[in-house]
């Protein structure tokens, strides 16, 4: 097709012209037919995908037709910020995952839990909660 | 009668002093420590084990503790400052298992501290080695100083331990030895080996001393605006004959003339020699065109008896 006016006579079918474009297309659809047999298959293929969707929706008419659109291909809109945020969670939870599987860390028993009191008999070690060591002055204990 | 009743207070106080003179007297020649092992909870309290050590002014002592998981070391050094009070400088270390490494090898926490508390015979020194347990019981290691009034002729005995009460199972040792804490440090620095200044010091054992070094007269006068400082401690005493040994570790500055921090000439010095013997150290970063040294020489201040 030589007319470059496919593109206008698209636009005017969609109804994305202003008045004085329409008219000045109108007015080349008059003289060209290339442009009219174009106009022609336009209307005839948004016949079709109109009667498709009418179809569709004859079969399952509970389901909106945006709703057809297959997972896989599906887009969602993200604001930027929100986007980032969630990007930085993932990686501060990838680096948490890293350190904690890390082999330093890993494997470290401990503190160990002491061992249960009867097993510890008369050791001094059932006095151990692991706390630290304290030294003080105290008054001397009246007998 | 009022000539009469002055006369008998007079008398009376006069006794009082003298009695007070030799209790003092009596009571500066030995002391005892009773070490006792204590379990504590809210309402119950039970003697574990206890030893008493007893021996003359400025006996040390260590008590060590040691469970499966858990050691304590404790070293205790003893002077008496005056004759009701008591310095004691005590050094803890502890080690307890924590866990084990990934390659199964065991991982330990360990703690050093130093506390030193000057006390009366009316105090107690209470060690909680394994620190408190709310609620739970608590072992308390309680030290107990006596001062001792003994006559003359027993004073220099040698000091003693008596395990009063043991603990079944040993998990707690004590040991305790004389050795000297009072010394004299005196220092000298030399040029092309004569004596350009010197200073003198009494010092405790494992405690830090300073000594300014003061010109000799005559000599050396661009050490009288900025004279030489030793900080020494005297951190070693082994027994030994024909004469025990003594180490020190020592850091050697210079006075700065604006109040400034002193200048270092040798840090981190330290050697171990005969008591009495010279320690000698080469001091480069004074003018290269003489040759310094800074020489030692400690000796104790304490009489040898028995006991060390």
């Amino acid at each position: 097709m030589d007319c470059n006016f496919a593109v206008k006579v698209s636009m005017l079918l969609d109804g994305e012209l202003s008045p004085g474009e329409s008219a000045g297309v109108r007015k080349h659809l008059a003289e060209c037919t290339e442009c009219r047999e174009l106009e022609r298959d336009f209307l005839f293929f948004r016949e079709r995908i109109r009667d498709d969707f009418a179809a569709d929706a004859a079969v399952s008419p509970a389901l909106p037709a945006a709703r057809r659109v297959p997972l896989w291909k599906r887009k969602i809109a993200v604001p930027v910020p929100l986007a980032a945020l969630a990007l930085l969670l993932a990686a501060g939870f990838g680096v948490f995952l890293l350190i904690a599987r890390s082999p330093r860390n890993a494997d470290i028993s401990g503190p160990l839990a002491p061992p249960p009191a009867e097993s510890r008999g008369d050791s001094l070690a059932r006095f151990d909660h692991g706390g630290r060591t304290e030294i003080f002055i105290a008054p001397k204990e009246s007998k | 009668m009022k000539k009469l009743l002055v006369l008998i207070v007079a008398l009376i106080a006069a006794l009082a002093q003298t009695d007070a003179r030799r209790a003092a007297a009596g009571s500066e020649n030995r002391v005892r420590f009773r070490v006792a092992a204590v379990s504590e909870s809210a309402d119950a309290r039970a003697l574990l084990a206890q030893t008493t050590i007893e021996g003359p002014p400025g006996t040390d002592f260590n008590l060590d503790l040691q469970t499966a998981g858990f050691k304590l070391q404790t070293r205790f050094l003893t002077d008496l400052v005056a004759p009701d009070r008591l310095k004691i400088r005590a050094a803890l270390d502890t080690r307890r298992l924590y866990g084990r490494s990934p390659a199964g090898l065991p991982l330990f926490e360990e703690d050093s501290q130093k506390q030193a508390f000057e006390l009366g015979f009316e105090q107690t020194i209470v060690l909680l080695p394994f620190g408190r347990s709310d609620g739970a019981e608590t072992l308390r290691i309680e030290i107990t100083p006596e001062a001792l009034a003994v006559p003359k002729e027993e004073a220099d005995r040698p000091l003693s331990i008596a395990f009063d009460k043991p603990l079944p199972n040993g998990e707690i040792t004590i040991a305790a030895a004389k050795i000297p804490h009072r010394y004299r440090i005196e220092a000298v620095l030399t040029e092309n080996g004569a004596e350009i200044a010197r200073g003198k010091a009494d010092s405790l054992f494992e405690e830090e001393t300073e000594i300014e070094l003061r010109p000799v007269a005559g000599t050396a006068p661009e050490f009288a605006d900025r004279p030489l400082l030793a900080r020494v401690n005297v951190d070693q005493f082994i027994r030994s004959r024909p004469a025990d040994l003594v180490g020190i570790d020592f850091g050697l500055f210079r006075k700065s003339t604006a109040g400034g921090a002193p200048e270092p000439l040798i840090q981190k010095g330290a050697g171990i020699n005969l008591l009495g013997g010279e320690f000698k150290y080469s001091v480069d970063r004074l003018p290269a065109d003489k040759n310094y040294e800074i020489r030692f020489r400690i000796v104790s201040n304490e009489p040898e008896t028995e006991n060390q």
